[in-house]
């Protein structure tokens, strides 16, 4: 066991903790929460994560760890396969690209863009599941998401800066 | 500032953006075309959903006790405001259901007589597997719940789930020790069921919405309500006479059926083992292999 080895070691494992986060993040969305006279739409966690790393460090989460990410999520809450993949990724591609625009400016501007950037993947998101469907999803469970997603990004985004910021190399 | 840089760099950066924005579309190809073969019943697929169920649910279960200890400390506190009320009602309940007990006892007596009489071949046995639930499903999009029972607790696909107040779904992806559940409520669920009094036959239609609707219904049915809808057992894939819920017609005029079931406290189900089995159907009324009864 060489210092080397234990270094690149400990490097690998420090480069999946990303995608572990972002996947522990999945599964609290399927934890169930019993509370009387109140229906529980749980926040899409993975939405915020992917939108964190694609602003601040993409290389942390690349696109297949996104599209991984994505497969992970249908196959757990019983989504149509690929659908949250591709919700993710349409999120990834388009943040990523405009990463410039968030970079170093106030953490307001940044939950702007998220609040932006969510009715439009949960609205391609119920758009999506309607047509497989063939029939339309009842819209008001899908808008509270939205808000409750919105509400919670804060909170996503300091605990994976926290994270972020344990690991080498700036993205 | 873009002078100033080494070349490698100013040559490489617009090189990894490309590469990356070329990933991002393959992949979003990949996930489509997989969302449309998915839509296609592929085994692949199906073993990836419960192997990914099966490996998940565990996990799922430990994040949730921390939070479900903190739920339940909720109920005991909310429970002490309530419990006076509550008594109340609960003695209410006991004085009416007493008079139940009787009649119930008097019609046992008489069935088991009449049952002699005519010499009635009797029902399957049945057997009983009890879970726990310890997961949920998607959101607005689906309706699913995920319980700590699968094959080697000896449930399968396609199995009726109930609890002490009725039908809640059918099992769909089935791990060695976890499933997932697809609820009455879900796009896909349908149902065949029958309105106990007036032996009209419906499908039983989920939605999504927490009341799932009556589709199929003859024109001149005769729905108010208040009447109770069991599963009618058509298909044969259900057994006839577990109880669903009552109807409910809205405003608008659509009859939807008011669960038994109270879908924010599932906490414990019975899988239910009819003895029903594929291999004695005829082809005609063996369920669909995927989503069990989700004919579009």
């Amino acid at each position: 066991m060489t210092p080397t080895f234990v270094q690149e070691a400990g490097r690998s494992v420090l480069a999946i903790l990303p995608l572990l986060a972002t996947a522990v993040l999945v599964l609290f969305g399927a934890v169930p929460i019993r509370l009387p006279d109140f229906e529980a739409v749980a926040p899409v966690l993975s939405l915020a994560a992917v939108y964190f790393f694609a602003i601040y460090r993409p290389s942390l989460l690349p696109a297949p760890a996104v599209f991984g990410i994505g497969l992970f999520q249908d196959a757990l809450l019983g989504l149509p396969f690929g659908l949250s993949a591709l919700v993710l990724l349409g999120v990834y591609g388009v943040v990523v690209g405009q990463r410039a625009a968030f970079r170093g400016r106030p953490f307001l501007i940044a939950w702007a863009g998220f609040a932006l950037v969510i009715p439009i993947a949960m609205a391609a998101t119920w758009a999506i599941v309607s047509l497989l469907a063939g029939t339309l999803v009842p819209p008001t469970a899908v808008v509270f998401q939205a808000l409750m997603t919105i509400a919670v990004y804060p909170l996503v985004n300091v605990l994976l800066a926290a994270l972020a910021r344990l690991l080498p190399g700036a993205g | 500032m873009r002078l100033q840089r080494t070349g490698i760099v100013a040559i490489l950066q617009p090189i990894r953006a490309l590469l990356v924005r070329f990933a991002v579309i393959s992949l979003m190809a990949v996930a489509f075309a997989l969302m449309m073969v998915g839509k296609a019943e592929v085994v692949v697929v199906d073993r990836t959903r419960a192997a990914v169920v099966g490996a998940a649910a565990p996990v799922i279960d430990a994040l949730s006790r921390p939070i479900s200890t903190a739920v339940s400390a909720y109920h005991h506190v909310a429970g002490l405001f309530d419990a006076y009320a509550e008594n109340q009602a609960l003695k209410a309940e006991i004085a009416r259901l007493k008079a139940v007990d009787q009649a119930s006892a008097k019609l046992t007596a008489e069935n088991a007589m009449l049952r002699d009489l005519t010499r009635l071949v009797p029902d399957n046995p049945v057997n009983f597997v009890s879970a726990r639930v310890v997961g949920e499903g998607g959101g607005p999009f689906v309706r699913s719940v995920l319980i700590n029972a699968g094959s080697r607790d000896g449930v399968a696909r396609g199995q009726a789930v109930i609890t002490g107040n009725g039908l809640v779904g059918r099992l769909t992806d089935v791990a060695d020790h976890a499933s997932r559940i697809l609820l009455l409520t879900d796009l896909n669920s349908r149902v065949p069921v029958v309105i106990e009094e007036t032996r009209e036959r419906a499908i039983l239609a989920g939605d999504n919405s927490e009341r799932p609707s009556l589709a199929y219904l003859p024109p001149d049915a005769r729905i108010s309500s208040g009447q109770r809808v069991v599963t009618s057992g058509s298909g044969g894939v259900l057994p006839p006479g577990l109880p669903v819920g009552t109807v409910v017609v809205g405003r608008d005029g659509v009859p939807r059926v008011q669960t038994f079931v109270a879908w924010n406290k599932l906490e414990f189900v019975r899988i239910v083992d009819f003895g029903l089995d594929d291999d004695e159907l005829p082809e005609a009324a063996r369920p669909p292999a995927k989503r069990v009864g989700g004919a579009r």
